[in-house]
């Protein structure tokens, strides 16, 4: 029986080809890649891989977190094109992974973190839906912060929250500052397992850049820009799209 | 060494099986339009075997594996499908039709007539809807009373669904019936609901049409599903001008046990003190009560909650009369004691069963008025959900409650003369009766467009022996994206209360009384915008009729028909809803021995509940009501032949949240109920020969209630 064990497992593995672990790590990674080419197709490719994923049967909250967290890429994506009507249904689709995820792993702090982005990005698509979303984001976020206060991401996400909410229901520029340069310093020491998300560390500078831009600071935002290509020289977003936009 | 060989050999036979020609699986995936579709996520389930189409919808596969395999197709915006494939030697080609795919939270399974509630996107009503609702006093019947079909029939709780009784409405917590919800229960329900709404997760409000699941009801169905598993321990007290609250949650081992608990008191005096009206009482209403509940997940698949509640309370009300000026006192206890066990199995099937103990005590006094109730209900409850293949779901289950009820009452033989020197009979009921229930259903989703959802249910009564059969049927037709077609009919019983079937004052061969419900109804949802539009009517026979030989016969008849709006939405800085219900409702029913308009065939009413944040922590609500007047019987033998004038009502509330910590809320709130200090008259008493009347009012004038609601 033992030897029949072995064999199947030996057979499971030849068939699926890899551990989970390799798996999620492999889809990541093609994921940075799709992101850094600025590719929808890519995009859909890393979105389907992990999507596949889900047949291992195990990790089921990891793998949804990151389907959703290639929705949130390709949201980004089609929002660029105009596509809002495509963006919402990648949007609605990552919400209703994160869900799940934070069903599944109750303390799984970058899950709340992204779904509580992802209504953000909803408020930011449909404004008058802050109503509705707006304490639920901001609840997810506190939530998310307090299983890991050491977590980077969570203040960045909070960080752009306050940034894009107008003053009246809350938000400030200043505090967005506050929290995206507290962000800053923990990717200093941010060093997650390659199985977590560790996505980031050059986005900071690109959202601090984009901060400084809206408070009328052309020079400080380049400074970013340049920052963020320091870290990571592939970024499309930014070489492509936002420092263009500064004259 | 033989083992070795064995291993050997099988190895090989693998290696040998990988280094085959792989099989070719291609094929072009397309919409119902015939265009191909780009970037379809093609996938074996058993393998990490896929590919993603191209531009123009075709895909390739190459899979060593041979056999039956199941292939998936997904992609955003479609229908998942599931291909089977035998694999062999031979390449496979295949043409695939993705359907488009609509809402993922959309309403095609909720049944015409029926509201679903809990703190989740696509919800009608969250827990925070029940507290910011102004007027509603934090109280989810009263937040309900502002959904249409339900009338509001004076300053209580009651809910009178579509032409319905009080009486014909059921309420359920975890699968148990609590047969007396209300505080400061009343002929017209109660003056507030039993159950706290943060005590609940979830709740189904069904105004008729409901299914199979649901028996011995005539009208109504509020079935509401307990706290679940808390994630993290926390405090709650709670302090306003009449009660004082405290509650928490215990997690002991996380997601296998916690335990939850609360209690409050209240007492009014200081709200009747700042507000006035305190004359108006000997015993200002006062109650206790207090719930524990604790859950424990033998199993990712698998729990077990213990839930009990207890309440007290007692009103003292001086009530000036034609025939008699003096006190009404009243006070009731409550105890409520459940378990439930929920289980899942490895292939789906839900199973949920409880095991119950109601009991409810009531001493009233008025005048000559003298009675005292206890009611026992023991109840076991099975439901049985098991999803088939092709969308289908099959419910199964069954009720078993025995009833114990044991009352003794002083009344007037002429109903408006209450003095003490009026000649009064006296009555002791005790009964005891069986009753068994049993369905089956079938929920099936034949396309996209349409859902169905067919039962039948059987009911049978020990005392005196009888069975009723009912069968019943919804079906939801989608339109569109948005719009769905809904029908509902089927046939509804509920037995006559324990009184009306006692030997001596009552009739023990009464059958159950009977209702037809046929509904048709549109709906549209969006994120941000629900309408509904319903038309109804319902057909009541074996109604209970005053008898002079044998006290009640099932003589008795009726009808309700009317219309039903609802719409809520969300615009820029207001969110809310608005209802308005058409009534006509006539029945032929005890003292009224022709077909006259009921005692709540109220035919116009409209609510407007709107609310608006000035920011995320500060948040005003405003509710208006707007009732025709109720009909009131003027003379001897003139049934309901006048109308009350209409009731307004204007209510405001303003909260707002003070995070403290990373966790915890600090709510401050203040109401101001009855702005308008509208004086609503909700009936006459009269003399005995109708000659004098005195009106029965609104206790409440403008009303400023205020406090706070911690959660740690």
């Amino acid at each position: 029986m033992k030897y029949h064990l072995i064999i199947l497992g030996f057979l499971a593995a030849m068939l699926l080809g890899q551990n989970p672990d390799e798996y999620i790590i492999n889809g990541k990674a093609k994921m940075h890649t799709a992101v850094e080419h600025w590719n929808e197709q890519e995009m859909m490719s890393a979105r389907a891989h992990f999507e596949r994923g889900m047949n291992f049967g195990e990790k089921e909250w990891l793998f949804r977190y990151y389907i959703a967290y290639c929705n949130d890429q390709l949201v980004h994506y089609y929002q660029s094109k105009g596509d809002k009507k495509t963006a919402v249904k990648y949007l609605n689709d990552g919400i209703k992974h994160l869900n799940e995820v934070i069903k599944l792993n109750k303390e799984f702090a970058d899950g709340y973190g992204l779904l509580s982005s992802m209504y953000g990005e909803k408020m930011g698509i449909q404004p008058w839906t802050g109503i509705i979303y707006g304490s639920r984001s901001s609840t997810l976020i506190r939530k998310a912060i307090q299983l890991e206060p050491e977590n980077p991401r969570l203040y960045m996400i909070q960080g752009t929250s306050a940034m894009f909410t107008p003053e009246k229901w809350g938000g400030s520029n200043e505090e967005a500052k506050r929290l995206y340069l507290e962000a800053v310093e923990l990717f200093k020491t941010d060093n997650p397992s390659p199985l977590m998300p560790d996505y980031g560390k050059s986005d900071i500078y690109a959202w601090l850049g984009q901060l400084e831009l809206k408070m009328g600071h052309p020079d400080e935002a380049k400074m970013y820009y340049n920052k963020a290509l320091e870290i990571d020289p592939n970024n499309n977003w930014v070489k492509k799209q936002l420092l263009p936009r500064i004259k | 060494m033989d083992k070795m060989k064995y291993l050997i050999s099988l190895f090989l036979t693998i290696i040998f099986a990988m280094g085959q020609h792989p099989i070719s699986v291609t094929g072009v995936i397309k919409d119902e339009m015939g265009n191909g579709l780009a970037y379809v996520n093609v996938y074996f389930m058993d393998t990490l075997e896929g590919a993603m189409s191209n531009k123009n919808g075709h895909f390739l596969i190459r899979t060593h594996t041979q056999g039956k395999r199941v292939l998936r197709i997904s992609h955003i915006g479609f229908m998942e499908k599931d291909e089977i494939l035998i694999v062999d030697t031979s390449s496979i080609h295949m043409n695939i039709v993705l359907e488009k795919s609509y809402m993922e939270m959309d309403p095609i399974s909720v049944s015409a007539g029926s509201f679903t509630m809990a703190d989740e996107e696509g919800q009608t009503l969250t827990s925070l809807d029940v507290v910011t609702t102004a007027g509603a006093a934090a109280d989810i019947f009263r937040a309900v009373q502002t959904f249409p079909g339900v009338n509001q029939v004076d300053e209580g709780a009651g809910m009178y669904v579509r032409g319905g009784d009080v009486s014909e409405t059921t309420v359920i917590l975890d699968q148990a019936t609590i047969s007396h919800p209300y505080k400061y229960e009343s002929d017209t329900g109660g003056y507030f609901g039993m159950i706290d709404p943060f005590l609940l997760s979830g709740t189904y409000f069904s105004t008729g049409g409901f299914s199979a699941k649901y028996g011995n009801i005539l009208s109504g169905v509020m079935a509401m599903e307990s706290l679940d598993m808390p994630s993290r321990s926390s405090i709650t007290i709670g302090a306003g001008l009449a009660a004082i609250s405290a509650g928490g949650s215990w997690v002991l081992k996380p997601d296998k046990l916690a335990i939850q608990f609360s209690g409050n008191y209240s007492n009014t005096t200081y709200l009747f003190k700042l507000n006035g009206g305190e004359e108006r009482f000997d015993q200002v209403p006062t109650s206790w009560d207090g719930n524990v509940s604790t859950i424990w997940k033998y199993s990712p698949f698998g729990q077990i909650k213990f839930f009990h509640y207890s309440n007290v309370d007692e009103i003292g009300v001086n009530t000036e009369s034609p025939t008699y000026n003096g006190l009404m006192l009243n006070d009731n206890h409550t105890q409520l004691s459940n378990m439930q066990l929920r289980h899942l199995t490895q292939n789906g099937i839900m199973i949920k069963s409880s095991l119950s103990k109601n009991q409810f005590g009531q001493g009233l006094t008025l005048g000559n008025i003298d009675k005292e109730l206890d009611d026992h209900l023991l109840k076991w409850r099975t439901d049985i959900s098991i999803p088939m293949e092709n969308k289908m779901t099959w419910n199964a289950g069954f009720i078993l409650d025995e009833l114990k009820t044991s009352l003794s009452a002083t009344f007037p033989k002429d109903p408006n003369d209450f003095s003490p020197e009026a000649e009064t009979e006296h009555f002791n009921v005790d009964y005891e009766s069986m009753h068994y229930g049993i369905y089956l259903e079938n929920e099936y989703q034949w396309s996209q467009k349409i859902f169905m959802t067919a039962g039948i249910r059987t009911d049978i009564l020990d005392q005196p022996k009888q069975q009723v059969w009912d069968p019943r049927l919804s079906l939801n037709y989608r339109l569109s994206d948005s719009q769905f077609l809904k029908i509902a009919t089927g046939i509804y019983h509920q037995y006559p209360k324990a009184q009306y079937r006692d030997v001596w004052v009552g009739n023990p061969d009464l059958m159950a009384m009977s209702a037809n419900h046929y509904i048709l109804g549109y709906e549209y949802k969006s994120d941000l915008t629900d309408f509904k539009a319903e038309l109804y009517k319902k057909d009541y026979s074996q109604l209970l009729l005053d008898d002079e030989t044998v006290n009640y016969s099932n003589d008795g008849e009726g009808y309700a028909y009317g219309a039903d709006f609802f719409l809520k939405g969300t615009l820029p800085f207001i969110s809310g809803w608005i209802s308005y219900s058409y009534l006509q409702s006539k029945r032929k029913e005890l003292d009224h021995l022709e077909l006259v308009a009921t005692d709540y065939d109220i035919n116009h009413n409209i609510t407007a509940a709107l609310k608006t944040q000035f920011n995320t922590l500060n948040n005003a609500g405003l509710t208006y009501r707007y009732t025709t007047g109720k009909p009131y019987t003027p003379a001897l033998n003139e049934w309901n032949s006048e109308r009350l004038p209409a009731m307004q009502r204007l209510d405001l509330s303003y909260s707002r949240l003070i995070p403290i910590g990373t966790d915890g809320l600090l709510v401050l709130y203040l109401s101001v109920s009855n702005l308008l200090d509208k004086t609503n008259v909700y009936g006459y008493f009269y003399s005995p020969d109708y000659s004098e009347r005195t009106e029965l009012k609104s206790t409440h004038g403008r009303n400023i209630y205020f406090g706070f609601n911690l959660n740690l």
